[in-house]
């Protein structure tokens, strides 16, 4: 059972204990901060412990009692005062304005809420805390300052312990002091007694902002200020109701005795201070009966607009933040704008281009059974007819040698034009023929049928196979008769050759 | 058979309205007579709008035309609008339209009323904004880490909380628009209105134009359906989502 307790005390009352932690945060951040690092210490003798103090509790003075924001030229007055009262800085130091806003700046945090992390052992997670000592709004073109409902709880919490309600303790308190005269002192007590009615002032206009957005969100922490209030509300205001008793007694017996002076001023500021402050306090109640005609208010509008024909835009957005989609929003900005007519590329579509894959709409194709189709180039279709055409030629040539055994090659030119009469003598491949003859001045064709040589050769051995029975060891060879020349067509001249059938 | 008088003019204002100029009875007032009053005009113009995916209201004797919602061809995309209005991420951009919808919930609660204002300063769309996240940024005084998703908008809650009021170097009489407060923020967002003939300013002031008021009393009746199924369908498939991911 202990451990239970221990355990649970541990665990599920951790993040309990760091909300409450979170509020101390800033004071120790700021703290480190100090001012060692600013201008190379120059300001090293400031005590940020007490500037943080102090500023917070200006700002008490103004927000609080005086009901007002602050300005930051009223911060930097009050600043200015305190360094040169309390720090003996320099009025006429150029650099004073610097300091006075970095102080500014290291407590507002530059307008973001100072943030650290913690383990939550009850969800295992690591969580930030968030937390502001001065907040900031804007209100026609000046920029209002005020200090935060944890700043105010922070400040309180270092002169006493929190408990459930700081106003029934501090009139505890202001009964005693009435009672032992001290009745600065008193004034003192009822001085936090305003600043915590403040703080709860500020929570109801925190609320009330809350309802005019969200009806839901906005009843529920209606409800929840509703029972806290009510909670030590009546004790709160039996205690005023006896002080008031006291104060005014204690105005009574000093008029009797005819005291005069600063003694007699106390009594009589303390009487009015709380009779202000109890004043106060019960507007808290008016305050949240006004909320509360609000929030039947506004229950009454969700429930009317939801049968409207028309689009709610409010409830649009409210749906929006609950399914927590912010690109839905597109849908309600891109109908306000004016066609975009002007075009533009930009590089990084680039990459989609080279990427884009068609849609997969095209039939597969069919697998065929076919032939494979057999490519020919034109300069085997060349070699082909000449072989053909060398065939041709040479069986005029092998059969009259075998006839004949000599014939010359004015003689084959003569029987080519009979035999071809299709302008052989202006054939290229009857003239490639004798050229690829020439090559050799000996030809066996047996030798030939089995090692062909050259071009020619192989289409002899070609030749042979097809006709060799015919021209089987024949054997011819060239000779040369370079003093007779064959005139061709009237228009070129070649050397005459004689082929004559050789027996070896 | 069509009259090529009446294919010009309607051609003529088809051109005239989709560069941003007005059609009405003070603006190419022969063209919006044209428009009103001759049958031939109005069914040319109207089939050429609806073949761009266009669409036309009449408002106070004036023409506006809007390219809607997904128009591939005559709307914006997110990174042009990034670049349009100065702005560098994704969340920045998402902001600046829910800065755009607050203002409209600033003039309407919804599309039958006529607008609540006149005209709005920029510390009121600052406290709107502000009071319009503020149920979410309330979850923002603890942030457990990494659950915070890119497009959320506790994401925007979180750049939106993070913003000061105004930069320390502002000055307030001449507010720059930057993305590095929530002042120079709103200030980028309406100079983007203003080039979108949304709005025109004076005197610090930004005061709703006949344009806007066209649009947003008349468009949004004709496509409610849609938008909150699409609300819905968004859900469904969170939901969706999460069930794939339990079943795991």
């Amino acid at each position: 059972m202990d451990n239970y307790i221990l355990m649970n005390d541990m665990i599920q009352a951790h993040q309990e204990r760091m909300m409450h932690l979170k509020r101390y945060y800033p004071f120790f951040r700021l703290m480190d901060t100090g001012f060692a690092q600013y201008r190379d210490g120059r300001y090293g003798k400031l005590d940020m412990s007490y500037i943080v103090l102090a500023v917070l509790r200006f700002f008490i003075e103004y927000n609080h009692f005086q009901d007002k924001p602050v300005r930051y030229g009223d911060y930097r007055e009050f600043m200015a005062g305190v360094l040169i009262r309390d720090f003996d800085v320099n009025p006429d130091d150029a650099d004073e304005d610097g300091i006075i806003q970095y102080i500014f700046d290291k407590m507002c945090n530059e307008g973001r809420p100072f943030a650290f992390d913690y383990f939550d052992p009850a969800s295992h997670q690591t969580k930030t805390l968030r937390v502001r000592l001065i907040e900031s709004e804007l209100k026609e073109q000046q920029v209002l300052y005020r200090i935060s409902a944890d700043g105010v709880a922070f400040y309180l919490d270092t002169k006493e312990v929190r408990e459930e309600s700081n106003i029934s303790i501090a009139q505890l308190l202001l009964e005693k002091m009435i009672k032992a005269r001290n009745f600065k002192g008193g004034l003192e007590v009822i001085g936090r007694i305003n600043m915590e009615v403040g703080r709860l002032l500020q929570e109801r206009r925190e609320i009330q902002v809350l309802l005019n957005r969200h009806v839901k969100e906005g009843l529920e922490a209606l409800e929840q200020y509703h029972s806290r209030l009510l909670q030590w509300f009546e004790e709160e205001q039996r205690l005023f109701v006896s002080n008031m008793a006291l104060s005014a007694q204690a105005v009574q017996k000093m008029e009797a005795s005819h005291v005069t002076g600063e003694a007699a001023d106390e009594v009589y500021r303390l009487d009015t201070a709380l009779k202000n402050a109890m004043k106060k306090h019960g507007e808290l109640m008016n305050a949240y009966v006004q909320m509360q005609k609000a929030g039947d208010e506004a229950l009454e509008r969700a429930k009317r607009t939801r049968f409207k024909s028309s689009v709610d835009f409010m409830d649009i957005g409210r749906r929006m933040i609950e399914a927590d989609h912010p690109e839905l929003l597109v849908h309600m900005v891109m109908p306000l704008l004016a066609p975009k007519i002007g075009k533009t590329f930009a590089m990084t579509k680039l990459d989609d281009l080279l990427l884009y894959k068609p849609e997969e709409t095209a039939a597969g194709e069919p697998v065929r059974k076919e032939k494979e189709q057999m490519y020919v180039y034109e300069d085997e279709l060349a070699e082909e007819r000449m072989k053909d055409n060398f065939g041709y030629l040479l069986k005029v040539l092998l059969d009259q040698l075998k006839k004949k055994g000599s014939v010359t090659l004015d003689y084959m030119n003569y029987l080519y034009s009979v035999k071809f009469p299709d302008q052989i003598l202006r054939n290229g491949d009857y003239y490639a023929f004798v050229v690829h003859l020439s090559q050799k001045d000996y030809y066996d064709l047996d030798r030939i049928r089995q090692h062909p040589d050259t071009f020619l050769e192989d289409t002899m051995a070609q030749f042979m196979k097809e006709y060799g029975d015919d021209y089987a060891g024949l054997k011819f060879r060239l000779i040369y008769l370079p003093d007779e020349t064959i005139e061709i067509l009237e228009q070129f001249e070649m050397s005459n050759i004689r082929f004559e059938r050789a027996e070896e | 058979m069509m009259d090529h008088k009446n294919l010009d003019k309607a051609m003529e204002i088809f051109a005239y309205l989709i560069t941003g100029e007005t059609i009405s009875t003070t603006s190419h007032g022969e063209l919006y007579d044209a428009y009103s009053n001759q049958a031939e005009v109005y069914d040319i113009l109207d089939a050429v709008l609806k073949k761009s995916n266009l669409r036309l209201y009449e408002y106070k004797n004036s023409l506006y035309v809007t390219a809607g919602d997904e128009n591939r061809v005559f709307g914006y995309t997110n990174d042009e609008l990034k670049k349009v209005i100065g702005l560098r991420l994704n969340k920045e951009l998402f902001l600046a339209y829910l800065i755009i919808y607050d203002i409209m919930t600033l003039f309407y609660e919804n599309s039958a009323s006529d607008a609540a204002l006149t005209y709005v300063r920029t510390d009121m769309v600052i406290d709107s904004v502000t009071a319009m996240l503020s149920e979410v940024m309330a979850r923002l005084q603890v942030i457990v880490q990494n659950e915070i998703e890119e497009n959320s908008f506790r994401t925007l809650a979180l750049l939106w909380d993070e913003l000061p009021i105004v930069t320390e170097n502002d000055d307030l009489s001449t507010l720059k628009a930057a993305r590095g407060s929530r002042t120079g923020f709103v200030k980028l967002v309406f100079n983007f209105l203003i080039s979108q003939n949304l709005f025109v300013e004076a005197g610090g002031k930004y005061y709703i134009t006949d344009r806007m008021r066209a649009l947003t009393e008349n468009y949004f009746d004709s496509c409610k359906g849609r938008l909150y199924e699409m609300i819905e369908q968004s859900r469904r498939t969170d939901s969706g989502e999460e069930e794939e991911n339990a079943a795991y």
